[in-house]
């Protein structure tokens, strides 16, 4: 068998070397603490509940760190940073797609995914989790989108008080709008998947 | 006298003060239809963060040192930093290719940008140079040839094409991976989330078989595809992959 690589100068799988870590560290304000909490106990949530808004991962990590860059900048925390996060990282989102018109895309590759991912002939849980997916993404577009963040981050553990300041909304009422959401949520998963 | 319907929500969420906590745990106890009520909201969240985890991708590989960085310092997002790559690209090109430089006599093969992934695990075969700028590997197909691809639970698409070429060619124009080959066998592990994955195959080829995580999803015998592998009109058969669930 011959064999050669074909070669690239572009992609790497290494990330690039951080800057300034040890001035960083070394120094560790109150602040640099604070901010490394943070992004230890919230970055991974802010990515995750921003992909399963929209189904953008590359989008969805762009947005979660442009908010952890934005966070840093300040050089002081705001009142609450989980809630702050969450807004700049939407509005950020928002942007990205808007910019994109991201969402015309989004719905080619669903399609596209739903001829050719089926296996010819492959296993029933191969096919039943793709159905799954498409079922799950599907309910979440059709939810506004205050009721599919109300959902997503109460999954990501958000307390009511931090659901009501990151979405503007009544603390008095989050516990019936978030049983409405969910209900929403619910009824939409249980839609034939081609009632659209 | 029934607990009103915030107040049942909240408990069920964990959101009310210890104290009120208390006194809506006491009525619960005692009331079958607040019980059920608190039961069902406690199980419809169940539900649902298990139905989420349905459409989760791997999340990003950044670290809290990729954000502290000195004020005032470039920071990295994708497109910037994709950016500085292809005008680098550029520079490099262009001073490459001028005339009368000397750069080109330094580098009198062409340039090997293997790293750890692209390097052949199968060491004394004949290579020949590389003739196009992406990444990726190529082999004679033989008689059988099989190609591993594991996603390391990554989301990502196969591009499968037939050729008039006489080598299985396969690249990561999109995202990265990295090639190995064996006897007969060529290994690709997907390393970035939202790769794509060209597969060339000669029409010539005798016997090609692509495997996803072990899952055979392309086979070609004897110069033709399986029918039952559905190709776009560009003759192109694009197989998605999705991210494992957590």
């Amino acid at each position: 068998m011959t064999t050669h690589t074909l070669h690239t100068p572009a992609e790497r799988t290494t990330r690039a070397a951080p800057a300034g870590e040890g001035a960083a560290t070394a120094g560790a304000s109150a602040f640099e603490a604070a901010f490394r909490a943070m992004f230890d106990g919230y970055f991974t949530r802010i990515f995750r509940y921003l992909d399963r808004m929209t189904g953008d991962p590359d989008a969805a990590a762009d947005a979660a760190q442009e908010a952890f860059v934005r966070l840093y900048g300040r050089g002081v925390m705001p009142e609450r940073p989980s809630a702050w996060l969450v807004t700049v990282a939407l509005n950020q989102m928002r942007n990205a797609l808007a910019q994109r018109t991201r969402r015309a895309e989004l719905l080619t590759v669903e399609r596209g995914r739903l001829v050719h991912s089926e296996p010819p002939d492959g296993p029933a849980d191969l096919v039943e989790r793709e159905d799954e997916r498409r079922r799950v993404r599907r309910a979440l577009d059709l939810l506004s989108e205050r009721d599919r963040s109300l959902v997503l981050l109460r999954a990501e553990g958000y307390s009511y008080r931090e659901l009501a300041e990151a979405l503007h909304l009544h603390e008095a009422s989050i516990g019936t709008q978030l049983a409405r959401a969910r209900a929403r949520f619910r009824d939409a998963c249980e839609e034939p998947t081609n009632a659209r | 006298m029934h607990v009103d319907a915030e107040r049942l929500f909240r408990y069920a969420d964990g959101a009310l003060a210890p104290d009120d906590a208390e006194h809506v745990r006491s009525h619960v106890a005692e009331c079958d239809a607040c019980r059920v009520h608190v039961e069902r909201t406690m199980e419809e969240w169940r539900e649902i963060e298990a139905r989420l985890g349905a459409i989760d991708h791997a999340p990003p590989a950044v670290v809290v040192t990729d954000i502290i960085t000195p004020r005032g310092a470039a920071r990295f997002p994708r497109l910037r930093v994709a950016a500085g790559i292809v005008l680098a690209l550029a520079v490099a090109g262009a001073v490459y290719a001028v005339p009368a430089v000397i750069l080109p006599r330094w580098f009198p093969e062409p340039a090997s940008v293997e790293d750890e992934g692209t390097r052949n695990r199968s060491e004394g075969l004949p290579t020949t140079a590389p003739d196009t700028p992406q990444a990726g590997i190529a082999v004679q197909p033989g008689e059988a040839l099989r190609l591993d691809v594991a996603t390391t639970g990554s989301s990502g698409s196969l591009e499968v094409r037939r050729t008039d070429g006489a080598e299985v060619r396969v690249r990561a124009p999109i995202g990265a991976a990295t090639f190995a080959t064996e006897e007969r066998r060529l290994l690709v592990t997907v390393a970035r989330e939202g790769t794509t994955i060209e597969i060339e195959i000669p029409r010539t080829a005798s016997r090609i078989e692509i495997r996803v995580d072990q899952r055979v999803v392309f086979r070609a015998a004897d110069g033709s595809s399986d029918p039952a592998f559905d190709a776009e009109p560009d003759g192109t058969v694009r197989i998605p992959f999705a991210a494992r669930r957590p």
